[in-house]
């Protein structure tokens, strides 16, 4: 009796642990159709493209924008950015480092531990105050904390992870 | 410094306290909000980006023509929108403001930003030709400019830097001024705390005194008496030495009070306690002695460490002896004397029950008339019991119907008949029996069961007397205590109209000690009883002072000679004197004089030849109750004779 429940416990482990495997495996990444304007490289179990992920707006936008409302150094009053979370794009390429590096179309790099990501909610923002934003705007892509939520935030560390006109993320 | 401003003070210095800490802690905050400008803004940076993407953009227009570079005009297009975006940004906010001081620069930025708009149209259409040629030459004149506005933005930057650097050494030099008070006042606090410890202290220490030490005289109280008594009690060995307790109080301290006011009392009280100081060494060998003042007029020494009871007997008579000479108080010159009772710890006492002891000797000490000391006694404790039971049964007794009056003939010896009889209290106890008269009278007295049982006695022997054949009178003592009552006039009145009696068949006996309390109220008193036609007789004349002045005080009607006289009269010639020269007396006053205690033939021969007009004494008749009285002497001597 005893055994049997053990036995059982084992199968469903072992069921759930393939269901997973298959589930990264499968989740492999479609080919931008567009200009890619995202690439992810270093460690990471998903690509699409020489090792790397790469990303069109398309493709990040299909993954659900995420809404964080904070005011920021760089601009006048309470802003509305809207952009993919970065936890979830992170779980998306199979991310498993420590640390990313993040590279900005005019190099500028900056690096951030993985985990703040989930600790909070950082955010890859797309639109600005409903509009798409672009080169000239700090776009096409800007990493945003949501500053007004904790203090802690609110200090040079923070602000000098948030990069924007973000091209490349490197995971190490 | 009092405890009120103190506690004001020590107010103050908290108060202090918690404003120093709440504004350092608004440093605190201020300093991190300087920290932050400072961490956040770094225009230069911003600046150097700009001149940086300036040329990135020249470079990648001087590359875009030659084959092979791999410059396309996307990558021109990108590095043009990144420098467009630099610019706009360098117009707008806080560097813009920052720029203020230089309108040149802000003019500059002002025409790039345009210059860069104008060519988007040639940037889109780049590899049409001509147009990179006017790009570059388009840029060509801010080539440098970036750089210098960096430079310039940079040595503000390091302004700014200066600035806030300034800012926090004001601020650190603030926090540490507030921190150096904090530290005074922590100092001035304990201080405070220390000396209001020490005020604590002192208040104490008072407290400790004024529970211990008798205010007036600055002697020990009777607490520390009885706890250094508790603990000698507790230390006495078997066949080792002893302690005595002498209580003592002042002979007639009350009248110095009355008659000087109580200011003089009380300095004649402090003068005492010196004396006794200076005349009660403190320690003498083993023995020690401690004076305390218990209350009143009242001291009380313990003596611990002595042999025999000798040494506590040769302390009170020096004592005894040191307060007889006078005092001199407030200019008047006092003399008072102290009677003293002495307790010894036999088998085992309480503090309290030798403090009881030493009481009752000082009681006896005071009866055998003052100004000397007493051993306690167990026999005392046995007489105070006697007596409380005698209190007890005496203020039943009214209630219980056990008193009687008896009454006793006396005899006008010139008529040689009955003129009155004297009202005698007479109790029976169910269980003492017959109390002889000199055992609870001075109870009554005492505890003025006199007042009510006095006018008893008056109404009973009115209302008796009133029944008897008309020359016949009554006499009724009257106690001195019964003249310190207001209402002995009114009751003697009361009793007269309630019975009917006249007032001159009333006759009211007293003895000299009513007039001792010599004063203008109790001789009214007297002509107030005269004036209602009752006569007022001298009792027991010929006994203590005898004074003749009191005769003169007051007109009696009649002196009875005091029956010891009477008695010793056959054997002794001075008695026979005295009563012949008291009879000699009150006839020349015009007063009728009485013999009492006339017991035989001989006596009545001696008393009549002395010249007294009246004579009573068993020879007569012993005193009877009202219903056995006989109102004639032949019945009378007929009654004697059948008894």
């Amino acid at each position: 009796m005893f055994s049997a429940k053990v036995k059982s416990g084992l199968v469903g482990a072992l069921l759930a642990l393939t269901t997973f495997v298959g589930a990264a495996y499968a989740a492999s990444l479609a080919m931008p159709s567009e200009k890619p304007i995202l690439t992810i490289s270093g460690k990471i179990s998903v690509t699409n493209k020489d090792n790397t992920a790469q990303f069109d707006r398309k493709m990040l936008e299909s993954m659900g924008l995420v809404t964080v409302e904070t005011t920021t150094p760089w601009h006048e009053g309470k802003v509305k950015f809207e952009g993919v979370s970065l936890d979830k794009l992170m779980k998306q390429v199979g991310a498993s480092g420590q640390r990313v590096v993040v590279v900005a179309l005019n190099d500028y790099t900056t690096e951030i531990p993985l985990d703040d990501f989930a600790k909070f909610n950082v955010i890859l923002a797309i639109k600005r105050d409903g509009e798409y934003m672009s080169v000239r705007d700090k776009g096409p892509l800007f990493v945003i904390y949501p500053y007004d939520s904790s203090p802690d935030l609110k200090s040079q560390t923070y602000y000098a992870r948030s990069a924007w006109q973000v091209a490349k993320i490197e995971v190490r | 410094m009092s405890l009120r401003t103190f506690k004001t003070v020590i107010a103050l210095v908290i108060g202090g306290f918690l404003i120093a800490a709440i504004y350092i802690s608004v440093l605190v905050v201020q300093r991190q909000g300087a920290l932050r400008q400072i961490a956040v803004y770094n225009p230069a940076w911003e600046a150097s980006q700009a001149s940086s993407e300036f040329i990135r953009l020249e470079h990648r227009l001087s590359e875009f023509e030659r084959p092979g570079s791999g410059v396309d005009k996307d990558e021109v297009a990108l590095r043009y929108d990144i420098l467009a975006g630099r610019v706009k940004q360098l117009n707008e906010g806080d560097f813009h403001s920052l720029l203020q001081r230089e309108p040149d620069h802000q003019a500059m930025l002002r025409r790039l930003e345009l210059a860069l708009e104008g060519m988007d149209p040639l940037i889109q259409n780049l590899d049409q030709p001509g147009n990179l040629q006017k790009v570059v030459d388009g840029l060509k004149p801010f080539d440098g400019a970036l750089a210098q506005i960096a430079s310039t933005v940079l040595i503000y930057g390091s302004e700014t830097v200066q600035k806030d650097q300034q800012e926090l050494i004001r601020l650190h030099w603030l926090f540490s001024g507030i921190a150096a008070s904090l530290v005074l006042i922590g100092v001035a606090l304990i201080v405070l705390l220390d000396r209001h410890n020490r005020l604590l202290g002192r208040a104490h220490q008072e407290l400790h005194v004024l529970a211990h030490q008798d205010a007036l005289t600055g002697l020990p109280n009777r607490v520390v008496l009885r706890n250094q008594l508790e603990h000698a009690l507790a230390g006495l060995k078997p066949n080792g030495r002893t302690i005595a307790v002498s209580y003592l109080d002042l002979d007639h301290f009350k009248d110095v009070n009355d008659s000087f006011g109580h200011e003089t009392g009380d300095e004649l009280l402090k003068a005492v306690a010196e004396r006794l100081r200076s005349c009660i060494p403190a320690s003498e060998g083993q023995v020690r002695n401690l004076i305390s003042r218990f209350g009143g007029d009242e001291f009380a020494i313990l003596q611990t460490g002595i042999r025999k009871a000798s040494e506590s007997a040769a302390l009170a008579s020096k004592i005894v002896e040191a307060l007889r000479a006078p005092f001199t108080v407030n200019g008047q010159e006092i003399f008072i004397g102290t009677s003293i009772g002495i307790a010894l710890p036999q088998g085992y006492v309480t503090p309290s029950q030798i403090l009881k002891h030493a009481d009752m000797a000082l009681y006896h000490a005071k009866a055998d008339g003052r100004g000397t000391f007493r051993f306690f006694e167990p026999h005392m404790d046995v007489q105070l019991q006697a007596r409380r039971a005698l209190e007890v049964d005496l203020r039943k007794a009214a209630a219980n119907g056990e008193f009687e009056l008896f009454y006793q003939p006396q005899i006008n010896i010139n008529l040689n008949e009955i003129s009155g009889y004297e009202a005698l209290l007479r109790w029976h106890h169910p269980e003492r029996g017959l109390v002889p008269p000199a055992e609870f009278i001075p109870v009554i007295e005492d505890t003025g069961l006199i007042v009510t049982l006095g006018e008893w006695i008056l109404d009973q022997s009115c209302k008796e007397a009133a029944k008897w054949p008309r020359n016949i009178h009554v006499a009724v003592n009257l106690s001195p205590v019964q003249f310190r009552n207001r209402g002995l006039v009114q009751s003697v009145s009361r009793a007269l109209v309630a019975s009917g009696l006249a007032p001159n068949r009333l006759e009211l006996e007293i003895t000299e000690s009513v007039l001792l309390q010599d004063n203008e109220a109790t001789v009214s008193m007297l002509h107030q009883l005269r004036r209602l036609g009752v006569r007022i007789a001298m009792d027991d004349f010929g006994t203590g002072y005898s004074s003749l002045s009191y005769l003169r005080s007051f007109p009696f009607d009649k002196i009875k000679i005091d029956q010891s006289f009477v008695r010793e009269m056959s054997q002794r010639s001075d008695c026979l004197a005295i009563v012949q020269s008291v009879a000699n007396l009150g006839s020349s006053l015009g007063m009728p004089t009485v013999a009492e205690g006339v017991e035989t033939e001989e006596q009545l021969r001696q008393i009549q030849a002395a010249g007294c007009t009246d004579a009573q004494g068993y020879y007569f008749g012993r005193p009877r109750p009202a219903r056995e009285l006989v109102h004639t002497l032949e019945a009378l001597r007929q009654t004697a004779r059948v008894a």
